[in-house]
């Protein structure tokens, strides 16, 4: 039996359980929390937290932190690493970047804020060994990937040729299994695709060139699969239209098309644009606010945009190509991925002083804000297209502090200002809902059982913050981190280095669908399949451990 | 077939940039590796250098030592140093992940021995951005390839028949894919199922003739007969197909086009594909050069944040690609120390009166002794490990095809890294 670590007098913040606030000890064991021993109290070291504020690490959903986009953000704008390079500190690995960070800085960042956990959710299978190589070098955090399915040749003439459910369901659980990953992501339904073959637009109902398939077909193909497979993550959707102003109407059909069926609407900031006023460009924030109350199947997350330089990237090739005339620096880079997707980087500055830019700052703020249930509305800037996530604190600064909302409101662009719904809006975020955004919510929302709370048996995956009137100095800066149990760091330094494990899923499927793939890697790929899949021992032998999230057996199987 | 011999399907090729994965290789009883084929004169000659598995002792100024005297004398022979040099960088990723993390703990620079051509992408792409694509993508799609500079079947044989065989996923049953080389001429035979020309032009002329392709693929007129000795109305016949195609790709190997114009034509070209995207769909696709040299340049990326040829300062990575090559820092005697890695060939370092420490191909013949020899295995033949393709997206993973003696590279840089004073065991 191992020590104990009894936290003294802290206040709880640990929403999954009911506790808002409440001044308890903390009883920590073997990695995990252990109930309160009562007056026997077993030998413990004491650690004394005495009026901090306590909560679980946090968890980042949506995070593009690893894999070939990346590194092509990296290369594109070296201006982000010259200016943001930091040397070895205590033994530690050196680095650069904020918008496109190092792994080890991006680890090392994402605990010096109190995060545990991030997953990245644009993997493309055919890149998953890289994202994977990457995320073994990205320390002190435990990490996840979403593979991207849904323009994939192989899936599209699957749809075109009327298979069953059935298959699509074998064919995803395979692509999961066969590329480690723990969600599937859905990005720009079918447009991908399109842009290969020259079409510039693609809207829900709009077939593509090729296959006469549409969007919304795919998006209730997979919703479908996913939820058949019993993961726990829904299918996790990057809407068509990305920053079109209008575009709030393909989001609120989407939410229609999933038939009911669960998703995720991910950095549903870029996808909540009306074409009210005198510039067509306006805040549809309210209604998707509203469409959520008819569509308890959704949840969303919000991408915030935070003004200064950041690098946009996105698998969505159709999208990123209309923004590359907004590159600032004025360079932009577009790639093809086999037969699978693409991804697109444009470097981007988002400015307060842009009508456009301060108003998407605003509608982003608008849907935390006016949103009922902060359970289904998840805090992200789509790091970095909305902006780095090392801007989290100052987020949530702007959710906690109506003050603060209001100075940066004054130096917004006057006409943006003057249409934001900001204006009238006073709430401000508790503490406890703080907690559900950033801990609580992610957790559940991804079926991490035991993270995202601090009830017995939870992992001890915990943050100390010293309360502080500027919360974002307070969440920027925690006093004592812990992970499984392990303290991390104190005060702004990292005392040990650790890292954390790769979530995956193993949804079963039928042996039958394995052929059909191999035949068309064998035809027309230039990777044989044996040569896609990732072994356990490449995870694990990089120093990573692999955690096996639970599916649904599959149907008639034993 | 007798005792110890074996056959090995579906083998990755460690040897270039293509990594083809569909090797046959026969292994002998003694553990030499033969290429049953496809046939690719690369491939034949890296197992044929891999050669029998015998290994060559570990030396300290050439005499014979044991291993943790070499590696203890390299650790040693680091920390005196104040400005050491990591290069040849030829190894699998795991290699260049234990490299990089000793030469962020010694302070080193970091180069590759084949990274001219990856600077000279390099620069072009932060001035102004490009479209790119995948091997899978061109091998489907490409009805159009356009090839600029020098054949880049010199450092990947088999391009041709891996991208562009008669079929695609995406072409018109029936449809003929057309192959344009433009400026130099194709240094093999082409394969009959290609429509092919050649549009030649002297040596060092290359970005003027993309450059007129720019103009006139964008409608605009060019005032004079001919460019770099090419007929305008021939360049403007170019220029129409160019936006006519479907699926255009322009290769080029960049590790190849020297001289002071191959930056402005690489320039030149990405900023035609650029401009073509705006009628039809376009892409780039570079060949790189092998020695694992794509792998090193995404590692290097994600570990630091910058590509090589950047030095691990006090202050954090510094990416400077004139300063910090090679052949510069040695030839100026801005590095004091040179830690060679060439694990896939045995390519010998560049002659220099500084402490050389080699891990290094057993075949490797040097021109000065080193101050610390040790032969490291090959990727994918002694080891195994992953390798990044030319399209910088899909890794392979490398599995040994023989059980062998020798050291994995990645082991003996962490082992130095180890036994460096002041870093922990």
């Amino acid at each position: 039996m191992s020590g104990i670590v009894r936290l003294v007098g802290g206040r709880i913040y640990d929403p999954a359980n009911g506790i808002d606030g409440a001044v308890r000890d903390l009883w920590i064991q073997d990695g995990h929390i252990i109930a309160d021993p009562g007056p026997s109290s077993p030998r413990h070291e004491r650690v004394d937290v005495t009026g901090a504020v306590v909560m679980a690490g946090a968890i980042d959903l949506h995070s593009h932190i690893a894999g070939g986009k990346v590194n092509l953000g990296r290369s594109l704008l070296p201006e982000d690493h010259c200016d943001h390079a930091h040397g070895r500190l205590g033994g530690l690995r050196s680095g650069s970047g904020l918008a496109t960070p190092s792994t080890f800085s991006a680890g090392h960042r994402y605990a010096l804020m109190g995060y545990t956990a991030a997953f990245e959710p644009a993997m493309v299978p055919a890149n998953a060994r890289h994202a994977h190589l990457e995320l073994a070098d990205t320390p002190m955090i435990d990490k996840g990937a979403y593979a991207m399915l849904g323009n994939d040749d192989l899936l599209l003439r699957l749809i075109q040729s009327g298979a069953d459910q059935e298959d699509i369901n074998d064919y995803v659980a395979f692509m999961l299994s066969a590329t480690q990953a723990v969600a599937v992501k859905l990005v720009n339904p079918g447009g991908i695709s399109a842009f290969k073959f020259n079409q510039r637009k693609l809207d829900l109902d709009e077939p593509n060139a090729h296959y006469g398939i549409t969007p919304r077909q795919i998006l209730v193909k997979l919703a479908r699969a996913v939820t058949e497979l019993g993961l726990a993550h829904p299918l996790h959707v990057h809407c068509n239209n990305l920053g079109v102003p209008g575009n709030v109407e393909t989001t609120l059909k989407t939410m229609k098309a999933a038939e009911g069926w669960p998703v995720h609407l991910t950095h549903i900031q870029f996808h909540s644009y009306g074409t009210e006023g005198d510039r067509r460009f306006s805040s549809g924030a309210g209604r998707i606010i509203e469409a959520l109350q008819g569509h308890p199947n959704v949840s969303i997350d919000v991408g915030q945009v935070m003004f200064g330089q950041t690098m946009t990237e996105s698998g969505d090739t159709m999208a990123q190509y209309r923004n590359r005339v907004l590159a600032e620096p004025g360079r932009w880079l577009s790639m093809d991925i086999e037969c699978e997707s693409g991804c697109g980087l444009v470097p981007f500055r988002y400015r307060d002083r842009s009508f456009v830019n301060a108003l998407q700052w605003s509608i982003g703020l608008e849907l935390f804000l006016t949103a009922p249930d902060p359970w289904r509305v998840l805090l992200t800037t789509d790091h970095p297209n909305g902006a780095p996530f090392a801007f989290y604190p100052r987020l949530i600064r702007l959710l906690m502090d109506r003050e603060f909302r209001a100075e940066m409101l004054s130096h917004l662009h006057p006409a943006a200002a003057r249409h934001s719904a900001l204006r009238e809006i006073r709430r401000e975020y508790t503490l406890s809902e703080i907690a559900i955004l950033t801990r609580a919510g992610p957790a559940r929302a991804l079926g991490l059982a035991e993270r995202g709370h601090l009830g017995p048996g939870a992992a001890a995956d915990i943050a100390v913050y010293v309360e502080d009137k500027d919360r974002e100095r307070m969440f920027g800066n925690p006093m004592l981190v812990f992970k499984d149990g392990r303290l991390l760091v104190r005060e702004g330094k990292i005392l040990l280095e650790s890292f954390g494990a790769t979530n995956v899923v193993r949804p079963e499927h039928d042996g039958a669908i394995v052929t059909v793939v191999e035949r068309f890697f064998s035809e027309h790929m230039t990777m044989r399949l044996p040569h896609l899949r990732i072994s356990d021992g490449e995870i694990e032998g990089r120093g990573s451990r692999i955690q096996v999230r639970p599916t649904r057996r599959r149907s008639g199987a034993a | 077939m007798n005792a110890g011999e074996m056959w090995l399907d579906e083998a990755v090729c460690p040897f270039c940039s293509l990594l083809c994965d569909d090797l046959r290789l026969e292994r002998s009883a003694d553990g030499a590796v033969t290429l049953i084929g496809p046939e690719c004169p690369i491939a034949r000659s890296g197992y044929a250098q891999a050669a029998a598995p015998i290994d060559q002792p570990p030396s300290i100024d050439g005499e014979p030592a044991t291993e943790r005297a070499a590696i203890e004398r390299a650790a040693a022979l680091i920390a005196a140093s104040a400005a050491p040099l990591v290069a040849g960088m030829a190894v699998d990723v795991d290699g260049v992940r234990a490299a990089l993390a000793l030469a962020d703990a010694c302070g080193a620079a970091v180069d590759h021995l084949q990274s001219e051509g990856l600077i000279r992408l390099l620069l072009p792409l932060i001035e102004g951005g490009a479209v790119q694509t995948s091997l899978s993508e061109v091998r489907n799609r490409a009805d159009f390839v356009l090839v600029l500079g020098p054949d880049p079947r010199r450092l990947a044989p088999r391009l041709l028949e891996r991208v562009l065989p008669p079929a695609g996923l995406f072409l018109p049953s029936g449809a003929k894919r057309r192959l344009i080389f433009l400026g130099d001429a194709p240094e093999a035979e082409l394969p009959a199922h290609l429509v092919c020309d050649t549009i030649s032009a002297p040596a060092g002329r290359l970005a003027e003739l993309v450059g007129a392709l720019v103009r006139l693929s964008s409608g605009g007129p060019l005032r004079r007969p001919e460019i770099a000795g090419v007929a305008v109305e021939r360049l403007d016949e170019l220029a129409q197909q160019l936006r006519q195609a479907r699926y255009g790709v322009a290769l080029f190997a960049p590790g190849l086009m020297e001289g002071p114009q191959a930056e402005p034509a690489i320039s030149a070209m990405l900023h035609l594909v650029r401009e073509l995207n705006r009628v039809t769909r376009w892409a780039a696709l570079p060949i790189a050069g092998g020695d694992g040299l794509v792998g090193a340049a995404q590692a290097m990326l994600w570990q630091s944040g910058l590509p090589l040829r950047s030095r691990f300062d006090a202050m954090g990575p510094r990416f400077d690609p004139y300063r910090y090559s090679t052949q510069r820092l040695l030839a100026e005697s801005e590095a004091d120390l040179l830690l060679w890695i060439s694990a896939l060939r045995p390519t010998p370092p560049p002659d220099s009166p500084v402490p050389l420490i080699a891990l290094a191909h057993p075949q490797t013949r040097f021109a000065r002794t080193p101050s610390v020899f040790l032969s490291v295995g090959v990727p994918g033949v002694d080891h195994g490990g992953v390798m990044f393709r030319t399209d910088g997206l899909v890794a392979l993973p490398l599995a040994p095809v023989r059980s062998a003696p020798r050291r994995n590279a990645a082991e003996l840089l962490s082992a130095i890294l180890r036994a460096l004073p002041g870093v922990a065991g």
